[in-house]
């Protein structure tokens, strides 16, 4: 690369254009060679890695593998479906109490409130599952609590059961719903609001002509955002699921930390990856499409 | 009644503040705790702190996680702050396929990247080692630095740098004394976020640390199948405290956290609050 020569004061009689585009290749340079050797080139490897064998033959053989095995594909559309479930309830848990805090808690409370959902939204995620760990377990708090109600036995747990990792992965979201939310809830305009009430919208008319509206592609970056890491997840359903509450994103971690067959684990992945962009795909156009079709005449109502 | 819907909202927003804080508040709680187990009654007692003092592979788990996140914040900061600056100066041909690869990295799961990285660190003889997951800390902190600081120059007033050119600054100079302090903050945010990202990204770790060495999370995955270990409770009343302190400091600092650490930057420009 010639760039670094251009920085010299010996050239003085190069054009500014050129310096320029030298000044910015000098910039560009480090950060340009991380991308291409380790974004670019990870991402080219999975996709020519899929479609190779362990004796070296080319083709579709993994993903005809993945595609045919009555263990992967039920595992992957539960997967998807437990995704799917955990944001769309992460987002309706988040969503009333991130407008609460949006429109109701006074401003200067409201720092130290953003404050509490940024701590479990940038602790670590082991942590966070360990909580559950400690939290769930037989004779932990909650069983603890829940037998001195007498419904069960302290013994009894949670633990190890699909339910555990569905509630672990809910409220792992919950953090992520409601900074989004909170800034969508922020968006809207007060005015409109009291508009509407006076013109004799319900809250539930409210909620639908103008909340909405100004919220939905949040909400769509929102789904995207959990959806797409919810799928992938397994140190969730490796720690608390149990043998039943494996997830899709189980097998992939096996297989790759077994090693033996890196190009299937590859293929797992990258039919996961593509499931996950369909699903999500899917939604924001959906989103897309109700924002021009169904609220049409409330475009001008959009900041 | 009409003061009824804000005060149940505002009730369960306490809710869901409560929920999100349970796991981390019963850790701490529980490290205080005699059982072995981290089984209740509550019995008071600090062994679990001496326990810990004891415990060399989490405390050394620990300092290899600092390590390796404070590594990847001076790389990752340094080359982001450059990247940004070359992205602000550069036309579309540079700024589409950089910006994908940026949003590649910030969206593909985690665990799928691991595997990317897993088979181009074999490939090219790094194997699992402790470069590689330098390397790949780095490159998956670098979107949130090149976010942040990136979006904070694009709103920068251009007639500023302008000014001090025609008065007589040279180019560096005018990075120093006009760029920075206006773009300071941003770079301290995203040294902050690449910071947290390598501190948590455990997918990564898990497959590139070389045998032997943990971070912490990959640690405290391998204990916590074998069960509750009080030890990692008093370990992560640590970090829990640390992440406050953090969180308590940016506050006072910049007057929200949130805003801080939003890797989005409409948010933190016209805001009245």
């Amino acid at each position: 690369m010639s760039a670094p020569t251009l920085e010299r004061p010996a050239a003085g009689g190069i054009s500014p254009a050129v310096r320029r585009v030298g000044g910015t290749a000098v910039l560009l340079a480090p950060g340009g060679v991380l991308l291409v050797l380790f974004a670019a080139l990870p991402v080219l490897a999975l996709l020519v890695i899929g479609f190779t064998r362990p004796d070296g033959s080319v083709g579709v053989a993994n993903f005809t593998q993945v595609l045919g095995s009555s263990t992967y594909v039920p595992l992957l559309l539960k997967t998807l479906l437990v995704a799917f479930a955990v944001t769309v309830l992460s987002i309706a848990i988040a969503w009333p109490a991130a407008w609460a805090l949006a429109r109701y808690v006074s401003p200067r409370r409201r720092s130290t409130v953003l404050g509490l959902v940024v701590i479990p939204f940038i602790t670590s995620q082991l942590l966070t599952i360990y909580g559950f760990v400690v939290l769930l377990q037989a004779g932990g708090p909650v069983m603890w609590l829940v037998s001195r109600l007498g419904l069960t036995s302290a013994q009894a747990s949670l633990m190890y059961t699909p339910t555990a990792t569905f509630v672990v992965l809910v409220v792992e979201s919950l953090p992520t719903a409601m900074l989004v939310l909170h800034s969508a809830s922020e968006q809207v305009d007060g005015n409109l609001l009291e508009a509407s009430r006076t013109l004799g919208s319900g809250r539930f008319g409210t909620f639908v002509r103008v909340v909405w509206p100004v919220c939905s592609s949040m909400v769509g970056v929102n789904f995207a955002l959990t959806f797409v890491q919810t799928v992938g997840a397994f140190a969730e359903p490796n720690i608390v699921g149990g043998p039943s509450g494996q997830m899709y994103g189980s097998t992939i971690a096996a297989q790759l930390q077994q090693g033996v067959n890196q190009q299937f684990a590859v293929a797992l992945s990258l039919v996961m990856l593509l499931a996950g962009l369909v699903v999500v795909g899917v939604v924001t156009a959906a989103l897309a499409w109700q924002r021009t079709h169904l609220s049409g005449q409330l475009k001008g109502a959009r900041p | 009644m009409k003061q009824t819907v804000p005060r149940l909202l505002k009730a369960y927003l306490a809710l869901v503040l409560v929920v999100m804080a349970l796991p981390l508040v019963s850790v701490m709680a529980l490290s205080l705790n005699r059982s072995s187990y981290g089984t209740l009654p509550f019995s008071f007692s600090l062994r679990w702190y001496e326990a810990l003092a004891a415990n060399t592979s989490l405390v050394q788990a620990l300092v290899t996680s600092l390590n390796l996140a404070g590594q990847a914040m001076l790389f990752a900061t340094i080359v982001g702050t450059l990247l940004s600056l070359a992205l602000v100066r550069s036309g579309r041909f540079v700024n589409v396929p950089v910006n994908a690869l940026l949003l590649t990295l910030m969206t593909v799961p985690s665990l799928v990247l691991a595997a990317g990285f897993v088979i181009v660190f074999d490939r090219i003889g790094l194997g699992s080692s402790s470069t590689s997951l330098v390397l790949a800390s780095v490159v998956t902190s670098l979107p949130f630095v090149v976010l942040i600081v990136s979006g904070r120059l694009r709103t920068l007033d251009p007639n500023l740098a302008q000014a001090a050119r025609s008065l007589g600054a040279g180019p560096l100079r005018v990075f120093a004394t006009v760029t920075v302090p206006l773009v300071g903050p941003a770079i301290v945010a995203g040294a902050v976020l690449a910071f947290l990202t390598t501190f948590n990204n455990f997918a990564i770790q898990l497959f590139l640390s070389p045998i032997g060495i943990s971070t912490l999370p990959v640690q405290i995955y391998s204990m916590v199948r074998l069960g509750v270990k009080p030890d990692v409770n008093a370990l992560a009343t640590f970090v829990i405290l640390a992440t406050v302190a953090l969180v308590v400091v940016v506050t006072w600092l910049s007057g929200n956290a949130a805003r801080f650490l939003s890797t989005s930057t409409q948010n933190s420009e016209d805001h009245d609050g």
